[in-house]
């Protein structure tokens, strides 16, 4: 689990993410992908905690975000309105590689665009597995 | 056949004990009472080497055995007829009457005794010992139970007796020593000139309910106070007659006491005290002190070898070991001097009438002050010193059992007191045993009193159709049996099976690991807390940074500062250059101040293991890493738990030129989420400490996440009995 405000988020994110957290949380991007060390345990959950702002929201209306374990899609969660978001689904054990890194891509449909070509998704402020 | 093997245990225990006691008195004394605890002493003995030299089996016992009821034997024509009839000095009338008293609670006793032992500690801790002797032919060292650090010199007796008639031979063992005290009362009372107040209270202590619950089990409470009235009653014996062969049984009888009970060495101290004070001579002395010391020795020697602390499981501050922390040793000093008492003046009524310290005396005890006017006679003085010297350590202790080994005594001195009033002393001998019939005392003491039942059992004594009533006797009547069954049944021999609660240890043949008797039940108790999300306290979500400028160093030490009540634990000690963690290399020599022998659990970089303090922070606690060499470091990094708000941490280096500087300031203290799969890192860790089985009570706190998540455990449920849960650990 990382949460965007610890200091060693970094490490936990490959792609698709701003360089770095405004304080709590931090904006996903396009492409949004991360990465977990999944030691043995039993059942897991993916959980994410997230923020679709209003003036993003007000660009791209409702989005859904397809959720990735490596490469095989775990979910698409579908977010009506601006707002915040609590995110939590069982994991099948078999797109699951235990005792290595395992990689979750968390892709929204749409994007709001910026000046200088950024394409601004959501706002995350916690991902993860959890028991 | 169960009844008849039950019986010859007993008997053959008691016959053996008392021929060898008539090798060490010879003609000194006759009486066979006094005999019989005499010969307890040199029996426990015989047994304890024994087990020493793994020989523990029936066939050596019956050797054993045998050299005792030879020496009976040959004896019979010599001893004494029985002492004239306890009741001489009395009337017709009440003879008649206390006969059939005495003999009512004697049967009463008798078939309790031989029913199946359903006593918390004789089915626990005592016979559980005794299994696992008599399995395994002798001792074995035992760092995992502190009732196995304690002397057992009369479980010794009770393995004895186990090898042919199991549990209800040991009880009956225990009830022998019961009938010895109150006969040797009585004969006390014919030589003082004192029959009526000695018939009077012998049925006080008879009759008394908590006297005849322990005596009818195996406790080993009733055993004391034998050991003890016959000391005494040895020491007045020789005080009339100075015959040496008696200082041999006094010594004995002395350290036997230690070896019964560690609270008996006040009758060491006594004896010798006594033999001085009485003859101020030294081969008195020494002949005394070097047969106490013949018991008392093997135990101490024991402990000393096996577990680093003569006196185990108590003085671990002063005998530093791995086995007992002392944290442990002051909660347990600490809850048994007043239990749930809110005020000691509670005690009077708790441990005469209410019974809520572990069963009653009996409310004519509440007269006990009244002893006090005893002093003014010789015997009155020489009863009461007798009494304070086996009742100091009481408040230790306040359970009512501990006023056992003293009661005599204060009995005593009481019905001198009463009998001074004609009919007085044999009424309230009377009243006391009307009130004190198991029927009765349910009218005043409060129901969870320790006491007999009403029922008596003598169905399930006589083994009368023993598989439906024998089995259904224990079910019914002792909490965790069926547990005891199903681990029996569901779990493959020599496996080990932890739980946090005791259950009844002497009904399986299993290794049980109870948590709080060991320390490293107690870790292993911790690791699986550590794993269990309904301890939020010992979640590893501590995280704990010191920084500094870097610096080459040989050594850093992360020292303790305050006092308090918390134990300082630290999971992970990681050391940083930078974003890289320092190697852990062979040449790093850890060290820790308390507790050096759990340093490397905070460097196996396992977050359910741990180093931790086992006695309360106070200043001068540290843990230390040398490198071995020099490497450069710029911040220390503690994994743990929180839980220990008290800590104040400081971090000191000693440089390449040798010299120690403090490093840094105060810790940058944060939390991180709950790591992923400490359920089944402490499952896992836990069968790495050699459990394989978990017992959980579904009312523990805890259980609930053991049961909704034992996927994430790795656990699986073999089966399920009073109210618990049994579980094979992956």
């Amino acid at each position: 689990m990382v949460a965007m405000s610890d200091p060693q988020a970094d490490e936990y994110i490959v792609e698709g993410f701003r360089p770095s957290s405004e304080g709590s949380w931090r904006w996903a991007l396009d492409h949004p992908v991360l990465r977990f060390y999944l030691p043995d345990s039993g059942p897991l959950e993916f959980v994410m905690d997230l923020t679709l702002p209003e003036q993003t929201f007000a660009v791209t209306g409702p989005v859904t975000i397809r959720i990735a374990v490596n490469g095989r899609e775990l979910d698409r969660m579908r977010c009506d309105r601006a707002g915040a978001y609590a995110y939590r689904h069982p994991v099948a054990e078999d797109l699951l590689r235990r005792n290595a890194t395992n990689t979750v891509a968390v892709t929204p449909d749409k994007t709001a665009p910026r000046e200088g070509g950024e394409k601004l998704g959501f706002v995350l402020s916690r991902a993860g597995f959890a028991e | 056949m169960e009844a008849l093997a039950i019986l010859f245990g007993a008997m053959f225990t008691a016959a053996a004990a008392t021929g060898l006691g008539g090798l060490v008195l010879g003609k000194s004394c006759r009486e066979y009472a006094v005999r019989f605890v005499t010969g307890a002493a040199v029996l426990s003995l015989a047994v304890f080497l024994l087990c020493v030299v793994r020989l523990a089996y029936p066939a050596a016992f019956v050797a054993v055995g045998a050299v005792g009821v030879a020496g009976l034997w040959r004896e019979r024509g010599v001893l004494q007829k029985p002492e004239t009839a306890p009741a001489a000095g009395v009337s017709r009338i009440e003879k008649y009457i206390f006969c059939l008293i005495f003999g009512a609670y004697f049967l009463l006793y008798l078939l309790n005794a031989m029913a199946p032992e359903i006593s918390p500690d004789g089915s626990g801790y005592h016979l559980g010992m005794v299994n696992r002797y008599l399995n395994r032919h002798g001792f074995q060292v035992i760092t995992w139970d502190i009732y196995a650090n304690l002397s057992q010199g009369i479980e010794m007796l009770f393995l004895f007796a186990f090898a042919f008639g199991k549990h209800s031979a040991a009880a009956m063992v225990h009830f022998s020593f019961l009938v010895a005290l109150v006969w040797t009362m009585v004969c006390y009372g014919r030589r003082a000139g004192m029959v009526r107040p000695s018939v009077c209270a012998a049925l006080l202590v008879f009759a008394s309910p908590v006297v005849g619950v322990d005596g009818s089990s195996a406790y080993i409470d009733v055993a004391i106070a034998a050991i003890a009235f016959t000391l005494f009653y040895l020491l007045q014996l020789w005080d009339g007659c100075r015959e040496p062969r008696l200082l041999l049984a006094i010594g004995l009888l002395a350290g036997f006491g230690f070896a019964a009970k560690y609270t008996a060495w006040t009758g060491v101290v006594y004896a010798l005290g006594f033999v001085w004070w009485k003859g101020r001579r030294w081969r008195d002395l020494a002949l005394t002190g070097g047969s106490a010391a013949a018991l008392i020795a093997p135990w101490l020697m024991k402990n000393w070898l096996w577990l680093a602390n003569p006196f185990s499981p108590f003085l671990n501050r002063y005998f530093p070991n791995p086995y007992v922390t002392i944290s442990f040793e002051e909660d347990y000093r600490r809850y048994f001097t007043h239990y749930e008492l809110t005020g000691l003046g509670q005690i009077p009524m708790q441990v005469t009438t209410h019974g809520m310290l572990g069963g009653l005396l009996g409310p004519v005890f509440l007269l006990a002050p009244l002893a006090l006017l005893a002093l003014r006679k010789p015997a009155g003085r020489q009863l009461l010193l007798a009494a304070a010297v086996f009742g100091a350590n009481y408040f230790g202790n306040i359970g009512t059992r501990f006023l056992i080994p003293p009661l005599p005594f204060v009995a005593l001195a009481l019905t001198m007191v009463l009998a001074s009033i004609p009919g007085l002393a044999v009424a309230v001998a009377m009243f006391h045993a009307a009130i004190s019939w198991p029927a009765m005392v349910p009218r005043y003491a409060r129901p969870e009193a320790w006491r007999l039942s009403p029922r008596i059992p003598w169905k399930e004594a006589l083994r009368i159709r023993p598989r439906r009533y024998a089995e259904f006797y224990k079910e019914s009547r002792l909490m965790g049996y069926r547990m005891d069954r199903l681990i029996e049944a569901a779990t493959e021999p020599g496996a080990t099976v932890f739980t946090y609660r005791p259950f009844p240890e002497a009904y399986t043949s299993r290794r049980i690991l109870v948590e709080y008797e060991s320390a490293e039940n107690q870790v292993t108790g911790v690791i699986l807390r550590t794993g269990n999300a309904d301890f939020a306290d010992y979640l590893p979500v501590w995280r704990l940074r010191f920084r500094f400028a870097p610096a080459r160093l040989r050594e850093i030490r992360v020292r303790q500062t305050a006092s308090g009540a918390d134990l300082w634990s630290i999971h992970e000690l990681r050391i940083f250059d930078g974003a890289d963690e320092l190697e852990r290399r062979p040449a790093w020599r850890l060290t820790a101040n308390p507790d050096p022998w759990t340093i490397q659990a905070a460097f196996d970089n396992s977050l359910v293991t741990f180093w931790r303090t086992g006695e309360a922070i106070h200043p001068g606690m540290y843990v230390e890493v040398d490198f071995g060499g020099t490497e450069t470091a710029d911040s220390v990094l503690i994994e743990t738990a929180p839980g220990q708000w008290g800590i104040r941490l400081k971090l000191e280096g000693r440089d390449a030129r040798g010299v120690w500087r403090p490093l840094g300031g105060e810790p940058e203290i944060g939390t991180v989420a709950p790591p992923l799969g400490l359920r089944r890192a402490a499952a896992e860790e836990a069968h790495r400490r050699g459990v394989d089985y978990l017992v959980i009570f579904d009312d523990e706190t805890g259980a609930a996440d053991y049961r909704l998540h034992a996927a994430g455990w790795g656990l699986r449920e073999v089966g399920q009995a009073d109210r618990a849960r049994l579980y094979k650990l992956p």
